[in-house]
């Protein structure tokens, strides 16, 4: 045995408390790669075997023989506060620079200086600031030691994990000088990633590849097409279930929709997705200290999230890969002997993904007038420069800056915060999209057969992965032979999610403020703000656009010209039932169109008839405008109404609050300035509501 | 993306300032060119290249280097600066921009040959490369001058360009810049030797177009985003002269500013004849003719093709091979 491994064994030994602990196959050929040839490696090994004992041994070894400190790659905070903890048990000093411990970086920055860190943990956004550079990485540019590459699918262009500011490290990486000692860690990458990641790494790289199987789930499929059906079936298994578990759901909005209705069926659930903020971090805790039943999440709730004890994952809606199945399941059974991993899918799945896979990539046309846009600037624009003077969502262009400013070579580079064209030409690739699109579309029909359980469920799993140790399990629903449970909810239980789904409202806020202090003063306001006493209040809307039940009615009477009488007697019940500020409404109006002057006029005057509250038109539509819905953002949705309406109120109803109705609601920009225009008139407070809502990213 | 060859790599691990704190730079200041040159010399006399100091090789070298009273503890750490500098690679690369190292085959021959030791050890550039071996007119002169000599400058510019003849110049305000702009509008080849701010030279709409349309070639000794400095200024007037089958000076004051001494530094060391325009002449001017430099009576000349290619034969009897590193 060799000195080092001596050490290391130590090392490992002290880090566990058990002196006979042995590494595990692949941990010292990993670590002697790293230690004493300086080379690279890549793991490719499940959670909890023991990634991170590699590269804390290896800064361990290499700290030893003056090596500078070890620098390491991790997408996400969770993991990163982790690690740090665990570094500290082989007294290993490691700190993470983040966004919420600036008033640390000083005194990490002098502690870098004296030598005295020995793993700095970084986001991959991190990395890439000019400032991170210039003030951190030059301090210890000169000796890095050791560089670590966590989750290191996602520098594969074919990750189901890509990410742009990983893209930018992949390039960095294969810039990298030989004699840097790198190791790159996944717990997922079927053959075609590791590939791409080996192209990243060089060909020299050493492989250590494990099986990926959990011995402790059992895994189930259901499919139930229904969606009360769906509800229905959740609750009973979820109560059914003595442990805690994460709900994994496609949306933010089905986040919020599946953890309301739980909490209504007595289940402690929470909803947990990128919409919220600092309140991810307690819902995390809530759920590793059992004190809530579930998360009901989207793909937010990922990498770096350990709860060993976590005793179930169900999916209410199918991931788009086995890839990303495998590792949102994964997160089940980790230290326990048993849990559960089952998927529900269904029709809707099929759609929303249908959906996701054609919005993936930005549509061509777009890309090309922005980049001619900044090309035929003098000096390059900036971000707001754009957004004024393109008709592009706001994060549409976002996307596309970033799409190609992480192309190689990039036709775009941000300097001084403004975008600038460098000479290398764009080739749009639409090859590579049909390829990358053709591929998700055959992972999505992987997942369809897998709900199909023709084999055992692991099995399947570890084979579409490229696991070469993959074999049955011995526990799935498919080795047990057990029946399907498609049809395992109570019908009391179902009728109330029939309800559930019925009454789907939303509040709508409108807008405070115009999209800028000069189109404010166009509309007539002193700047940005709309007077507290010119804007509207809180309102609703009854459903989302298409969605099961009251949408889908939205739908067919938007296309069939009138909304039928139950839209009117469903809204009629929820003003009158469950909107309590709306009391004080005495009159009822809506907006007025040029294009369909009758569809919602014509609902209006019937809504009114069922409150029992006078119609009147107060609003006229005084210029044809393009629809609203082309206008691409808040500039350009704002500053498109600027002298489209005008409001007229009779004296009788002046200082009179007032329901303003709209069919579908989207930007709000529309029912924002509708009800400036009233309350500038004379109106009372102005009420919106609207039939459904489209709005983006729901 | 080019990949550099490893002896590229070595050479700015040890000569590129990377953006360092000043705590680190003291235990990593970049080789000075002489000092490179010295390491350069010492790895050629042993059959060595600079690739053979990478990584673990290192320390097959080190007793030798340090007998040689070369700083070990420096150099290690200026070669352990990888990290840091594939995050400039990866900058660079993205903004358009290539690197040239003495040690690479496709380093411009022009310079090793008039400049030997004295051709940097790297290149920055935008554009096309090979331009740089195809000579061409210099036109150099003072940041501000006179409506007469803009107007020689331009018509000169104009006029090579319309002859084939590439541009030669420095990038600054003045006769340069009048120079270079002259010659693109006229549809001319361009070369552009810059003493500062090459990152941000090749994004302007200008320069993007002249270079994704072949016809600028911009290059540097200095780092892309490197500020102006008078010393790199003067330093770089050489290039301008190895670049160029003749050199013009359009307006210089005497005994003084960056021109002048350019064209001293030339006539001293025979790098490429110094031609002075007529049409327009000052005592500094009068100056360079009793230095050593050619009245360059610009009327009389019918093509400025044959009188530089005349030059040019001269030129290449006095080449001498010089291997470098």
């Amino acid at each position: 045995m060799s000195l080092n491994k001596e050490c290391a064994l130590k090392y490992l030994r002290d880090a566990i408390g058990r002196d006979d602990a042995q590494f595990k196959a692949g941990q010292w050929k990993s670590i002697s790669t790293l230690v004493n040839d300086r080379k690279r490696s890549l793991v490719i090994q499940s959670t909890g075997w023991g990634k991170s004992m590699v590269y804390f041994t290896s800064t361990k070894l290499l700290r030893e023989q003056g090596c500078g400190p070890t620098i390491v790659i991790s997408p996400l905070l969770a993991l990163m506060r982790n690690q740090v903890e665990s570094a500290q048990k082989l007294n290993l000093n490691a700190v993470t620079l983040n966004s919420t411990n600036t008033n640390h970086h000083e005194t990490i920055k002098n502690k870098i200086r004296k030598n005295e860190i020995d793993i700095l943990l970084l986001s991959p956004e991190k990395l890439n600031s000019t400032t991170f550079t210039e003030e951190y990485l030059s301090l210890i540019a000169n000796k890095v030691g050791l560089v670590v590459i966590d989750e290191a699918h996602c520098i594969s262009d074919w990750g189901h994990d890509f990410r742009p500011d990983y893209k930018r490290i992949s390039r960095v990486l294969s810039r990298l000088p030989k004699g840097i000692p790198v190791l790159a860690t996944t717990a997922t990458a079927n053959k075609r990633v590791e590939t791409d990641i080996l192209e990243q790494l060089g060909e020299c790289t050493q492989i250590s590849r494990g099986p990926l199987a959990r011995p402790s789930l059992s895994l189930d499929t259901v499919r139930i097409d229904d969606p009360a059906a769906r509800l229905a079936w959740l609750t009973k298994k979820i109560r059914s279930l003595n442990c805690s578990g994460i709900v994994y759901v496609l949306t933010q909005r089905d986040a919020e929709r599946v953890a309301d209705w739980l909490v209504q069926e007595g289940v402690q659930a929470k909803p947990y997705h990128g919409g919220l903020k600092q309140e991810r971090e307690e819902l995390e805790t809530a759920l590793i200290n059992n004190e809530i039943k579930c998360l009901v999440a989207t793909s937010a709730l990922g990498m770096g999230f350990d709860k060993p004890d976590l005793g179930f994952v169900i999916h209410y809606q199918a991931p788009n890969s086995v890839v990303h199945y495998y590792q949102q399941v994964g997160r089940a059974g980790r230290g326990i002997s048993k849990a559960y991993g089952i998927l529900l899918y269904g029709e809707e799945d099929d759609q929303i993904h249908h959906f996701f896979r054609t919005s993936a990539f930005p549509p061509k046309c777009q890309i090309l007038t922005i980049l001619k846009y900044i090309e035929e600037s003098k000096n390059g624009l900036s971000d707001n420069e754009l957004k004024l003077s393109l008709n592009v969502q706001d994060r549409h262009l976002k996307r596309i800056l970033e799409y190609l400013s992480v192309q190689d070579p990039a036709p775009i580079i941000k300097r001084n915060s403004r975008w600038l064209r460098t000479p290398h030409e764009f080739a749009f690739n639409k090859e590579l999209i049909e390829h990358l699109t053709r591929i998700r579309e055959s992972e999505w029909e992987d997942i369809l057969e897998y709900g199909k359980k023709q084999k055992c469920l692991m099995q399947f799993l570890g084979e579409k992965l490229d696991d070469p140790h993959a074999k049955t399990c011995g526990k799935c629903s498919v080795c047990l032979n057990k029946p399907s449970t498609e049809n395992d909810y109570d019908k009391e239980t179902y009728k109330a999610a029939l309800i559930y789904l019925g009454c789907s409202e939303n509040k709508i806020e409108p807008r405070k403020q115009f999209s800028n202090p000069m189109l404010g003063k166009e509309f007539g306001a002193l700047n940005s703000k709309i007077p507290k006493n010119q804007q509207a209040g809180t309102g609703y809307c009854l459903s989302r656009y298409g969605e099961p039940v009251i949408g889908k009615l939205v739908k067919e009477g938007k296309i069939g010209g009138r909304f039928n009488q139950e839209l009117v007697t469903a809204s009629a019940r929820m003003i009158q039932s469950r909107w309590t500020d709306a009391k004080s409404i005495e009159w009822v109006t809506c907006i007025p169109s040029k294009r369909h002057p009758k569809l919602v006029a014509d609902f209006a005057e019937r809504l009114a008839i069922a409150l029992k509250l006078p119609f009147h038109p107060a609003l006229e539509k005084v210029q044809d405008r393009r629809p609203q819905k082309k206008m691409e953002n808040s500039h350009f949705q704002c500053s498109n109404l600027l002298g489209a309406f005008e409001a007229n109120i009779p004296d009788d109803f002046k200082g009179k609050d007032v329901l303003l109705i709209d069919d579908i609601v989207d930007s709000r920009w529309t029912l924002t300035i509708a009800a400036y225009l009233l309350r500038k008139q004379g109106a009372g407070l102005v009420f919106p509501f609207a039939l459904a809502s489209s709005a983006p990213g729901d | 993306m080019n990949k550099l060859s490893e002896d590229t790599e070595v050479i700015l691990l040890l000569c590129c300032r990377l953006p360092a704190n000043v705590a680190a730079s003291e235990l990593a200041k970049p080789l000075s060119h002489q000092e490179y040159v010295t390491l350069a010399k010492w790895l050629l006399r042993r059959g060595l290249s600079p690739k053979d100091l990478l990584g673990q090789r290192f320390s097959q070298h080190s007793e030798a280097l340090e007998q040689a009273d070369f700083d070990i503890k420096r150099l290690r750490n200026l070669l352990g600066r990888g990290v840091l500098l594939s995050f400039a690679l990866e900058r660079w690369d993205r903004s358009g921009i290539w690197i040239l190292s003495r040690a690479d085959a496709t380093y411009p021959k022009r310079f090793k040959r008039i400049l030997g030791q004295k051709a940097p050890a790297i290149l920055y550039g935008a554009g096309n490369a090979d331009a740089l071996d195809t000579g061409g007119l210099g036109v150099v002169g003072s940041r501000d001058i006179s409506p007469d000599v803009e107007e020689f400058v331009s018509r000169l510019a104009r006029d090579s360009a319309m002859q084939g003849v590439n541009i030669v110049s420095g990038g600054a305000r003045g006769v340069d810049t009048i120079a270079m702009r002259s010659a693109a509008r006229a549809g001319g080849s361009v070369i552009g030797i810059l003493a500062d701010g090459l990152a941000r030279s090749i994004t302007t709409k200008s320069s993007r177009e002249a270079i994704t349309a072949g016809k600028l070639t911009l290059i540097s000794p200095y780092t892309p985003e490197a500020g102006f400095n008078a010393g790199n200024a003067m330093s770089r007037n050489k290039l301008i002269y190895a670049a160029s089958d003749a050199v013009l000076v359009a307006q210089a004051e005497k005994d003084r500013g960056g021109t002048w001494s350019g064209a001293i530094e030339s006539l001293c060391n025979a790098w490429s004849p110094v031609l002075v325009q007529t049409e327009y002449p000052s005592d500094g001017l009068d100056a360079l003719c009793e230095r050593g430099a050619q009245p360059f009576a610009y009327e009389n000349k019918n093509s400025i093709v044959d009188y530089l290619h005349s030059l040019r034969i001269s030129e290449n009897q006095a080449a001498v091979q010089v291997q470098l590193l």
